[in-house]
């Protein structure tokens, strides 16, 4: 265990007044306190520098450090020993004590501490960041693309001041921006598991995931919809009415369009930056029923077509 | 599949700690919540039992306790303290945010 020279550590010397440690002490925190300070190890140096005043502000404390000082053992490496049957009359024990998250050289010294109680006083940069909480967000095509206002539930762990970790349920509105993708992950800052002593709060990380469409099918920000045409439709051409997520509109079907041809309405897809283009999906049904006059139209067809659609019937 | 992480405000109506609520979970102790809402430090309406506050609210709190604890900085100037060290952060993130942007627009130039 490596010796600490609290008084280096403050900027004094070994005679320095209770009152010229205090002003040591505020110098060295001002400079140092993580929550104030953009020097890098802030927080490192800020818990050497509230140990040292922990133990130099008291002077029980600091009487017996002063004796460790001149009488511990130090081996010819540097490292500290405290002498044989040492025991601290100055014992740290109480939760009004002011410390936490002190070195194993201070505890050696002057006891040690149940870690959830460190959070209590001066000393106390004990932090512990909460946890980041992952959940999923299940929304239809139609939210995603102009954005809705959600409520969701999350379930987050909570540890108390005696360390207990318990769970409740938390109730957040979110808003999904418009255009939001299927997989995005949407980071709502603060509101994951609660930090402990200083340590900031997690966030809330929301997967949103897409909830099956009825009729649309999705791929990235682009949208598909299968349009069953009748076999004249598809022969002759047709104009028909589709709806798309954000209005119905018009399409034409070009003559001769055969199943599985896709038509490309630009831009009419997700919302997004570029945005998504929409795909009509031409797709040839037969009509559920054919009369006798459909028989025999279709007849006259059977009789004057001389090309299969089946190639390997087409070869001489 | 892509992921992008989008930040997005949430309203976190649901979460919410009572005085007794957060007074048992952090170092907060009441008297020092009470100086607090006083001073303006965080926003509350009615009396302490009917008091709310939000995950903000807290974090605040417990940062203006580590000042006054730990810097000794007197419950009345935390205001003041937290203000100017908001806008700091606020000042050195755009201040970041621009520098940036100039670097992307000398890359160009």
């Amino acid at each position: 265990m490596q010796f600490k020279d609290y008084y280096q550590l403050l900027g004094v010397e070994p005679s320095a007044t209770a009152e010229e440690i205090k002003k040591a002490y505020k110098r060295q925190a001002r400079r140092y306190h993580p929550d104030v300070s953009k020097e890098k190890d802030a927080e490192q140096k800020f818990k050497e520098v509230a140990e040292a005043y922990e133990v130099l502000k008291s002077d029980d404390k600091r009487r017996e450090y002063d004796q460790l000082r001149t009488q511990g053992a130090r081996g010819g490496n540097g490292q500290f020993t405290p002498p044989p049957g040492w025991e601290s009359a100055s014992h740290y024990s109480s939760a009004a004590d002011q410390a936490g998250g002190f070195s194993d050289f201070f505890e050696s010294l002057f006891g040690r501490q149940g870690s959830f109680h460190r959070a209590q006083g001066a000393g106390d940069t004990m932090r512990m960041d909460g946890e980041d909480v992952h959940a999923e967000l299940a929304l239809l095509l139609e939210e995603l693309h102009l954005g809705s206002e959600q409520t969701v539930h999350v379930r987050v762990p909570e540890v108390d001041v005696h360390g207990l970790v318990s769970h409740r349920i938390k109730k957040l509105k979110v808003k999904v921006p418009a255009g939001t993708a299927e997989g995005s992950v949407l980071r709502i800052k603060g509101q994951g598991a609660a930090g402990f002593g200083s340590g900031r709060q997690g966030d809330l990380l929301l997967k949103i995931k897409l909830a099956p469409h009825p009729l649309f099918s999705v791929d990235g920000r682009d949208i598909s919809l299968v349009v069953p045409v009748l076999p004249w439709e598809a022969a002759l051409g047709c104009k028909v009415t589709i709806p798309t997520l954000q209005h119905k509109t018009r399409v034409s079907i070009p003559p001769g369009s055969q199943s599985g041809q896709k038509l490309r309405l630009a831009g009419l897809g997700l919302a997004g930056n570029p945005p998504g283009d929409f795909y009509v999906v031409v797709k040839v049904v037969m009509p559920p029923t054919i009369d006798d006059t459909a028989k025999a139209l279709y007849q006259q067809l059977a009789a004057g077509g001389d090309t299969s659609p089946r190639p390997w019937e087409n070869q001489p | 599949m892509t992921t992008t992480v989008l930040t997005v405000e949430a309203d976190a109506d649901g979460l919410w700690w009572t005085l007794h609520q957060l007074t048992s979970a952090s170092v907060l102790q009441a008297d020092f919540i009470a100086e607090c809402v006083a001073l303006g430090l965080a926003e509350v309406s009615g009396e302490p039992v009917e008091w709310r506050f939000s995950p903000p609210a807290r974090m605040r709190l417990e940062k203006a306790w580590r000042l006054h604890r730990d810097l000794e900085v007197p419950a009345s100037a935390l205001p003041l303290v937290l203000q100017l060290l908001e806008e700091i952060d606020y000042l050195h993130a755009e201040a970041a945010q621009l520098q940036a942007r100039l670097r992307h627009w000398e890359g160009h130039g």
